[in-house]
């Protein structure tokens, strides 16, 4: 009976727990709403892309943009194809715009300085201050702000003069020494403009031109154009300086010259040139006084390489020198800028390759700024309005700046960040995003770019051009436009434009047309202007700078690709996104040679002390092969200590380790200008870098090959009617030790095929034929293909198969395409510490290579995007043992989330280690989640993700021909890497198709794939990268 | 022993029954903020579902019309018109004057993990009743498929469709 009782109570228990889980799952489930649209926008379809047109205002280059929205969200940044700045490519900077838009720590609205806190104010109160502020200062107020070339500069200057507040234009990037060559020379104050395009053969001293200098990505774009093998002809680059940066990396020739001393090369190599073109220009009295042999000693450069690189400036094609860039600002710096116009008038570029940009508005110089700190110390300004510029953390002094902003009564700043300047102001009138904002934008002669809004503002904030428009009308100010917004004024501006261009029909369409397309061109863009440049001034330093200070290395300060000035230092993308030097990631390592850290005793990740006359820092060592033994680098655009939670603490300021020295030539801030001392703490400190690999320890994972070699490989005839069949497996004799055939893939016996067929045809054909799946060697032959058990599902054998193709020899290791992939398919920040301890997610990462010789000098780099190789055979398909991982018919490796059990089996099987792990859920704060693109899900904690070649893609494209009843176009699809580099090294396509791009790209001679021996038929084909013959290159 | 195995089975039935109540692979019907009753509009009136679902053809995702939709017949131009003297149109008068939307509740939901674009199925020629059920009779809207993967792969093998993870899940 008790023992019935028991089981009564136990059942009824169960019946309660079970009733209750049903209780429970009934409540938890919380109706989800459906919020529909009041009134449903016109171009708003939900659940489809709307793309705006805008100008990218990252940095001073101002690309052309366009800007994919959903459901009034942007979700993804892309160049836009109209512009000749941008081409359609983006940077990381550009790329990493959206998280700019979305920045949590971005200032909400309108706030005034309450003691320590801040209080909100309405904007007609913030305006209301501003104007009341403006009229007591009478006059004596200053606006600081950068410049902004098109409508904004124009509205400012007006404003200024009506409101009677002078206006000073600052950029801590603006080439003053340039600036200063060409006053002194053409009369101007005006930055050159380039046509890379054209140029075959490059020299550049210091100038990082695919990173930061002037327009990077349309540099970039146009010097692969020109450089890349193409056709029998491969350009060279030659790269002068001290220390490598990204740019450097790509130069087929390394000058190292010593730190101050790059304007004796260029002085050198213009006096070699013109001896040989007999041209010497207004610079003859100058050059004349050159003995190239003794400039070059000085500098430590071998004076036949000097005499080879200026013979190839005159007859390796056409030419161009550029130069200085901030890396090589030190105190001759104008006299590099000079050498450098004598060096392309000598070989006759001026007009071909380079000339001078129209007189631009006035700006003000370093020495400038320090002049109004000092003026602000002496409590002569009233009144400072802030729009851009970062005067506490852009300048050297930083105590005698913040004295100076203590003593100014009343500041004003319109940063949406609360950065360093801006945390010390009175009065905060948050700018909207360039995202959220109208807009244009001049960045060359002869481009007016547009700038739209592609969202309601995030934040209460307001355009800082309606503020001035506001302040002035309250103030009683006539300015010289009615426009009552910053919108009429920007349309009252492009009357002229029209006006201008000359296109007929009403304003009112053109206007529409043009914001579709996103900018005019006008006939004065790129128009070569030959014009004669004056006699060099007689005051130019021309000996070796000397640099001040008694520590034992030279110290070299560098711009960052990544955060620019310091400006994008709280964007998390670009914090994870690793140097595509250093491959460090969210900080500041202090660049040193591996033989003078071997010196010292340094290996990656010890923390030393780095001390110059101007300041002491700590900070971690990477050991940079290409940097000269007696130097030591730092990069710019950390170590803020306000911005943002992303940017707060992270890394050091190296602006800080430098004295306010001035050029008295152009004004600009002397950057190379100490020595500095390395003194090891003797604590060393696991670091985030995404690889600290150097080389590629001789194991043939990528290949290059010279001209020759891959003239001879194109010429090999292509059979369309290859027989398919599978690659033979490599003979056991010919295996080396653990499995890996290392043989070069390219000889005739290996391979298997006769001399008249190109080897790279028949794995084409292999992948063609078979769908790409398991080319295996099967002992019944190629009739069998398929084998059993490769082919699911119920589809016909017209699957396309997709894959891609790498073309080495035009990646220029940006990263761009890394930011691009990052963005588009929600793949989570993981934060410094799990970088360290190798838990980053980057579908797609550069592998940088140095190329070392016997003493572990540089000859060479080589870039290899690495991503999921979407393998016929892949590996990691069979070990999953619940078909997470498996094989497409469309010839992609799938990973499917939702049946991910995180054995991570997958990852351990494959060779190329593009599998990625998710250790924890990452989150996305608000509004940083707004970015997620919707296409795509988000991962959590234990799930492998990976590259899928950006099947949401391929999936809209494949919807967009079914709707249109179509097939499927070739370059339809572009995943986000390929559409983003600037390079145009990524194609994608159907290899199936023999008329595809991608077929017919990687039927190049220059084709390989990575660790084919492996036999994983992978979908990802590389080219080969040609190396200089006299570069020490040989077809690996 | 034998009364064991059997209490043992009756819990395991019990269990099961709790879950299906709750966990349920179709639900009951769902009250609205303002009933709209599909049998009124697409039944008797005939209106076509892509009148107001206008998005079904041409996007993965069919829409809820914009209060702009409901107000077109109900009040053009601010003025009620058909069926104004209805409690719920009067209702929709209220949230349209006050310039708020309807925060309808949501009948139909894949998860988040599966895709499917409304747009390929529309053209395919699928019924929307096929998925949705006979909305044309339903006063109050409700789930009458499960719209689990079994049920989707069903289909999709029938009509010859494609059964590939990746074509969904990604």
């Amino acid at each position: 009976m008790s023992s019935n009782g028991m089981e009564r109570r136990n059942f009824l228990k169960v019946l309660g727990v079970a009733g209750a889980g049903a209780a429970m799952a009934g409540c938890a489930r919380e109706p989800e709403r459906l919020i529909p649209y009041l009134v449903q926008p016109e171009e708003v379809v939900p659940g489809t892309s709307t793309w705006y047109r805008t100008t990218c205002r990252e940095c001073p280059a101002g690309c052309g943009m366009t800007v994919r929205t959903r459901e009034g969200r942007a979700v993804k940044a892309e160049g836009n194809p109209e512009s000749p700045i941008s081409s359609g490519r983006l940077c990381a900077r550009g790329q990493a715009s959206l998280h700019g838009l979305y920045d949590p720590d971005r200032i909400p609205q309108a706030l005034a300085r309450e003691g320590e806190s801040w209080a909100r104010l309405s904007w007609d109160q913030a305006e209301q201050q501003l104007a009341d502020a403006l009229g007591r200062a009478g006059g004596n107020a200053v606006l600081l702000s950068r410049p902004e070339p098109g409508s904004m500069d124009r509205l400012v200057d007006d404003w200024c003069q009506a409101m009677g507040v002078r206006r000073v234009v600052f950029d801590p990037f603006d080439h003053e020494p340039i600036r200063a060559a060409y006053r002194a020379l053409y009369g101007r104050d005006t930055l050159p403009v380039h046509d890379f395009s054209r140029a075959e053969f490059v020299v550049s001293f210091g100038a990082d031109f695919m990173e930061t200098w002037l327009s990077p990505v349309q540099y970039a774009h146009d010097f692969v154009q020109a450089q890349a093998y193409a056709g029998g002809r491969h350009g060279r680059f030659v790269s002068v300086t001290p220390h490598q940066s990204l740019t450097d990396l790509n130069a087929d020739t390394w000058l190292a010259a010593r730190p101050g001393t790059e304007h004796l090369v260029a002085l050198a190599l213009a006096r070699l040139v013109a001896d040989r073109t007999g041209h010497a220009g207004a610079a003859a009295a100058l050059l004349e006084e050159v003995d190239p042999g003794a400039y070059t000693g000085a500098a430590g450069v071998s004076q036949d390489q000097a005499v080879l690189v200026a013979e190839e400036f005159v007859n390796g094609g056409r030419s161009l020198a550029v130069g200085p860039g901030v890396a090589s600002s030190h105190a001759a710096a104008v006299t590099l800028a000079v050498a450098v116009v004598a060096l392309n008038e000598a070989a006759g570029n001026v007009g071909r390759t380079v000339w001078p940009g129209p007189a631009g508005p006035e700006r003000t110089t370093h020495a400038g700024l320090a002049t109004l700190i000092e003026e602000m110390r002496a409590g002569q300004v009233p009144a400072l309005l802030v729009r851009g510029p970062n005067p506490l953390y852009d300048l050297p002094s930083a105590d005698a700046a913040r004295e100076a902003l203590d003593a100014v009564p009343f500041i004003a700043s319109f940063s949406p960040w609360l950065d360093e300047t801006s945390a010390r102001a009175h009065l905060l009138l948050p700018d909207h995003h360039f995202l959220e904002a109208w807009g244009d934008y001049d960045p060359v002669p002869g481009v007016h770019s547009l700038v739209q809004p592609v969202m309601t503002p995030v934040f209460q904030t307001k355009h800082t051009g309606d503020v001035l428009l506001s302040a002035a009308r309250r103030g009683g100010a006539a300015l010289p436009t009615q426009a009552a917004t910053y919108y009429d004024y920007l349309r009252e501006q492009w009357r002229d434009v029209h006006g201008r261009v000359g296109s007929p029909g009403q304003f009112d369409e053109w206007w529409v047309t043009t914001l579709q397309k996103g900018l005019v061109v006008t006939g004065d863009y790129q128009q070569p202007e030959a014009l004669a440049a004056a006699a060099p001034p007689q005051d130019l330093p021309l000996e070796p700078q000397a640099l001040a200070g008694d520590g034992e290395l030279h110290l070299v300060v560098y711009p960052s690709y990544r955060f620019y000035d310091g400006r994008l230092a709280n964007r998390p993308w670009l914090q994870e996104l690793p140097d595509p030097v250093s491959k460090h990631t969210w900080g500041t390592v202090v660049e040193i040679n591996p033989r003078t850290a071997d010196e010292l005793g340094l290996d990656n990740g010890h923390l030393v002390e780095v001390s110059t006359p101007g300041g002491t820092v700590e900070v971690p060592v990477w050991r940079h092969p290409g940097i000269r033994e007696d130097t030591i680098a730092i990069q710019l655009g950390q170590g803020h200590e306000g911005m943002g939670r992303y940017a707060r603490d992270k890394g050091i300021n190296a602006i800080r380790l430098l004295d306010p020295i001035y050029d008295p030539h152009s004004g600009g801030l002397v950057r190379v200008q100490t020595m500095a001392s390395v003194v090891p703490t003797g604590r060393w400190e696991r670091q985030p870098f995404s690889s600290e690999q150097l080389t590629q320890q001789g194991r043939n994972i990528f290949r290059t090959t010279t001209v020759a070699a891959a003239v001879e490989a194109d010429r090999r005839p292509v059979l369309p009617s290859a027989p398919a069949a599978p690659r033979p497996d490599p003979d056991p004799e010919e295996r080396e030790p653990g499995g890996l055939h290392m043989g070069p893939p390219d000889a005739p016996a290996e391979s298997g095929y006769g001399v008249h067929v190109h080897p790279n045809e028949a794995v084409v054909h292999q992948l063609q034929e078979t769908g790409g799946f398991a080319p295996v060697a099967v002992p019944s032959g190629p009739a069998d293909y398929p084998p059993p058990g490769t082919h699911y599902g119920e589809y016909t054998e017209d699957q396309p198969r997709w894959a891609m193709t790498i073309d080495m020899e035009r990646c220029i290791g940006c990263s761009a395409c890394l930011t691009a992939c990052q963005a588009e398919n929600n793949i989570g920040m993981v934060g410094p510490e799990l970088v360290s301890q190798g838990r980053l997610i980057q579908w797609l990462r550069i592998e940088r290579y140095f190329d070392l010789d016997g003493d572990g000098e540089p000859e060479g780099t080589t870039f290899l995007p690495m991503l999921c190789q979407h393998c016929g055979n892949a590996p990691c398909e069979p070990v999953c043992p619940v078909y997470a991982s498996y094989h497409t018919p469309d010839g992609l490796n799938a990973q499917v989330y939702n049946r991910c059990v995180g054995t991570r089996y997958c990852s351990n099987n494959c060779p190329y280690k593009v599998r990625y792990f998710n250790y924890f859920s990452y989150d996305w704060p608000e509004p940083l989640n707004w970015q997620l693109n919707p296409d795509v899900s988000v991962r959590e904690r234990g799930i492998m993700e990976k590259c899928t070649f950006c099947v949401q893609r391929i999936r809209d494209a494949e919807h967009q021909a079914r709707l249109q009843g179509r097939p499927v176009r070739d370059g339809e699809i572009l995943p986000a890497c390929a559409q983003t580099c600037p390079g145009n090294a990524i194609v994608f396509g159907n290899i199936k198709d023999p008329n595809s791009r991608v077929a017919q790209v990687s039927s190049s001679g220059r084709s390989f794939r990575v660790l084919e021996d492996l036999n994983t038929a992978p979908g990802v084909i590389y080219l080969k990268k040609v190396v200089d013959d006299r570069a020490g290159g040989a077809d690996l | 022993m034998g009364r064991g195995i059997l209490i043992a089975l009756g819990v395991v039935v019990i269990v099961m029954l709790g879950i299906v109540i709750a966990g349920g692979t179709t639900r009951g019907p769902v009250e609205q903020p303002i009933p709209f009753p599909h049998d009124v509009h697409a039944g008797t009136h005939q209106i076509p579902c892509l009148y107001c679902h206008s998005s079904a053809e041409r996007s993965i995702s069919a829409g809820i019309p914009s209060m702009e939709v409901c107000a077109g017949c109900h009040l053009p131009g601010g003025v009620p018109l058909v069926a104004a003297d209805s409690p719920a149109v009067r209702v929709l008068t209220a949230y349209w004057n006050a310039g708020e939307q309807i925060p309808w509740v949501r009948v139909h939901k894949l998860p988040d993990h599966a895709r499917f674009p409304h747009m390929l199925h529309v053209v395919a020629g699928l019924e929307c009743q096929e998925c949705h059920g006979p909305v044309e009779t339903m006063a109050v809207m409700e789930q009458v498929e499960s719209l689990n993967m079994g049920w989707c792969i069903q289909c999709h093998r029938e009509s010859d469709a494609r059964t590939d993870c990746f074509v969904c899940h990604y």
